[in-house]
């Protein structure tokens, strides 16, 4: 595991900035990035207090994506995609020294194919953000 | 309801982070448990190096074929939501505490409160650790603290470190559970 | 009809005042008629808790009833009859008149016969001391390889290998007697209502004698079998006491354990404060409590568990 690391440590401003660009995406409605022990870090949201439910419930499914990966044989989570009767949901792992995920809850306007790709390209941004 | 009739049942050991829970359920189950300890940034709830987010997973095989399904939940509030989750179908629960945290006693009603209704009536057993260390609270004052609740159940001074101890709380836990269900083992 | 003599201590006067006019209230409608008496001439003593200790212990040795009263958050003391105060005359006239059937049953001066009691001298012995201050000096018991356990201030103290014999049930304590020596240098020390715990266990294969064979009892709390040791058939039979009131032929009944046993663990649970007497009218069979049937595959699940556990022999 990463050495232990509070939250206040990270370029938050900066990683919320990024997480702006996700709101682009037609059917986003809330982006978190939180710790793998479930706290927000940054978030880009219209509804308030949501994020830090979001950060803790999705730091519980990284971990259990991490430990069915494991027992499975493959190597560590990566992503997992969730589809809501009425929605979708994605959480990404963050590459970098924190162990970090990305949240981003989109409605039925999304388009999978698109949320992924540019859920990969907020992931890429953030991890450099972080190695700096 | 639980899986006795398919032959396996759930304990579940809950209580509040740095209580031991991870530690019980390696002490006990037969298959390396899954666990999803993920670096802990909060140390100022507690100066522990890992914390447990999503549960803890062991297992026993019984004799007879029976499985006994272990979970751990996590400890801090702010992961609640999983605490129905694993706590769903359980046969009984286990509280663990730590007699040197302040606010133990608090932590106690908290854990009690949210899995008395997740388990059959009466199936709730709390271990309490470190009670012999300096500043420690007794057994005692737990069990008068359930006492003054109105609520019934075991309050034992436990090392979670030791097997034996951890089997003392299942067994407990077996015995109000047959004792609830009618009939002595024979 | 009978009349009996009763003494109470330990109350402001008021609540003396009350009681006594309730005396009055019951006359004709209780079993027997209560007067109030001095201390030396009652048949039955009416104590709050917090009375003079000395006046309990002597009274205590009389083998006479007593009827606690404890405050509204008081924790039961070990005794068979027990109010909790305020005290409404229906529960007064209830109580009176399980004591007044108490007293008409003969059998209860047989079990304080001297003869095979010994066990219970012990602990009749540790009940009368327990509460003693330091101040009022220590006492002792000793077995018969000479391994002394000393009683003060609330604590039991012996070296560490008594205290493990103790633990293990290896221990024949005689009776406490006072004394002007100190514990022994090294002598660990533990919390009274443990030695009372192990001191009842030791007990006799008959009930206390300060218990009601006809009363049912039900833990107020489960002992801390992580603090005193367990044994399986401790476990059980507090289970069954957890869950219901349970008179000791029920519980022997129910947990199969056998009535010596449940005797035991009765005294150990009324020594160490853990048990509460339960008017008759409450106690109810097991067979009609017992919430649903037992569920497929219960009994050998259960049993598989304690076979894993190593519970079984």
């Amino acid at each position: 595991m990463n050495a232990a690391m509070r939250p206040s440590r990270v370029p938050r401003e900066l990683a919320r900035k990024l997480l702006e660009t996700l709101g682009d995406v037609v059917g986003v409605k809330t982006v978190v990035l939180f710790t793998a022990d479930g706290f927000e870090v940054a978030s880009h949201s219209a509804e308030v207090g949501a994020p830090a439910r979001i950060a803790a419930i999705g730091s519980s499914l990284s971990a259990l994506g991490s430990a069915i990966s494991a027992e499975a044989g493959l190597a560590d989570f990566d992503c997992t995609t969730i589809q809501s009767v009425n929605g979708t949901i994605v959480i990404t792992r963050v590459e970098g020294p924190h162990a970090m995920s990305l949240a981003v809850v989109a409605d039925e306007a999304v388009t999978l194919g698109q949320l992924l790709w540019a859920v990969r390209r907020c992931c890429t941004a953030l991890a450099k953000l972080m190695n700096e | 309801m639980n899986d006795v009739a398919e032959g396996e049942f759930k304990i579940v050991f809950t209580g509040p982070m740095g209580a031991g829970k991870t530690t019980a359920i390696a002490a006990i189950s037969e298959i390396d448990p899954v666990r999803t300890e993920v670096a802990n940034n909060d140390r100022m709830s507690h100066e522990k190096a890992s914390t447990t987010v999503g549960f803890d997973y062991g297992r026993i095989t019984l004799p007879g074929g029976g499985v006994v399904r272990l979970y751990g939940t996590p400890g801090q509030p702010r992961f609640r939501f999983m605490w129905s989750i694993v706590g769903r179908g359980a046969a009984g629960a286990i509280v663990l505490l730590d007699a040197t945290q302040p606010g133990a006693l608090v932590q106690m009603d908290l854990f009690v409160d949210a899995f008395r209704p997740l388990v059959p009536e009466g199936a709730l057993v709390v271990g309490v650790g470190r009670t012999t260390e300096d500043g420690a609270l007794n057994s005692d004052t737990f069990a008068s603290r359930l006492e003054a609740r109105g609520i019934l159940a075991p309050v034992l001074s436990v090392d979670v470190r030791r097997k034996a101890d951890v089997m003392l709380l299942v067994q407990t836990l077996a015995c109000i559970l047959e004792t609830q269900n009618g009939n002595a083992y024979a | 009809m009978a009349t009996y003599k009763i003494c109470d201590i330990g109350f402001a006067p008021d609540a003396s005042h009350a009681l006594h006019s309730m005396f009055k209230i019951m006359e004709g409608r209780a079993q027997a008629s209560w007067v109030p008496a001095t201390l030396d001439a009652a048949d039955v003593l009416l104590a709050n808790v917090t009375a003079d200790p000395l006046a309990l212990s002597a009274w205590s040795r009389s083998g006479k009833p007593v009827i606690f009263v404890i405050d509204e958050r008081g924790s039961f003391p070990p005794a068979p009859f027990v109010l909790r105060h305020p005290v409404r005359v229906m529960q007064l006239l209830s109580m009176l008149d399980n004591v007044t059937e108490h007293l008409r049953e003969p059998r209860r001066q047989a079990t304080v016969a001297p003869e095979g009691t010994c066990a219970w001298r012990v602990a009749e012995s540790l009940r009368a001391v327990a509460m003693h201050t330091v101040e009022r000096g220590w006492n002792v018991a000793e077995d018969a390889e000479g391994a002394h356990v000393w009683v003060g201030g609330g604590h039991a103290h012996a070296l560490p290998a008594t205290l493990a014999a103790l633990r293990e049930g290896r221990l024949a304590l005689g009776t406490f007697q006072p004394t002007t020596d100190w514990p022994a240098a090294g002598a660990e020390r533990l919390p009274v209502r443990d030695l009372a715990w192990y001191v009842g266990l030791a007990g006799d294969e008959s009930l206390a004698p300060w218990l009601d064979a006809g009363a049912a009892f039900r833990l107020r709390r489960w002992p801390d079998f992580g603090r005193l040791g367990a044994r399986v058939e401790l476990l059980e039979l507090a289970a069954h006491a957890a869950a219901r009131p349970c008179t000791p032929a029920l519980l022997a009944s129910g947990s199969g354990q056998p009535l010596a046993t449940v005797n035991r663990f009765l005294a150990a649970a009324s020594m160490a404060g853990l048990l509460v007497a339960v008017p008759r009218v409450e106690a109810v069979p097991v067979a009609s409590t017992a919430a649903a049937p037992p569920a497929r595959g219960w009994r050998r699940f259960v049993g598989d568990l304690r076979k894993h556990l190593g519970l079984v022999a």
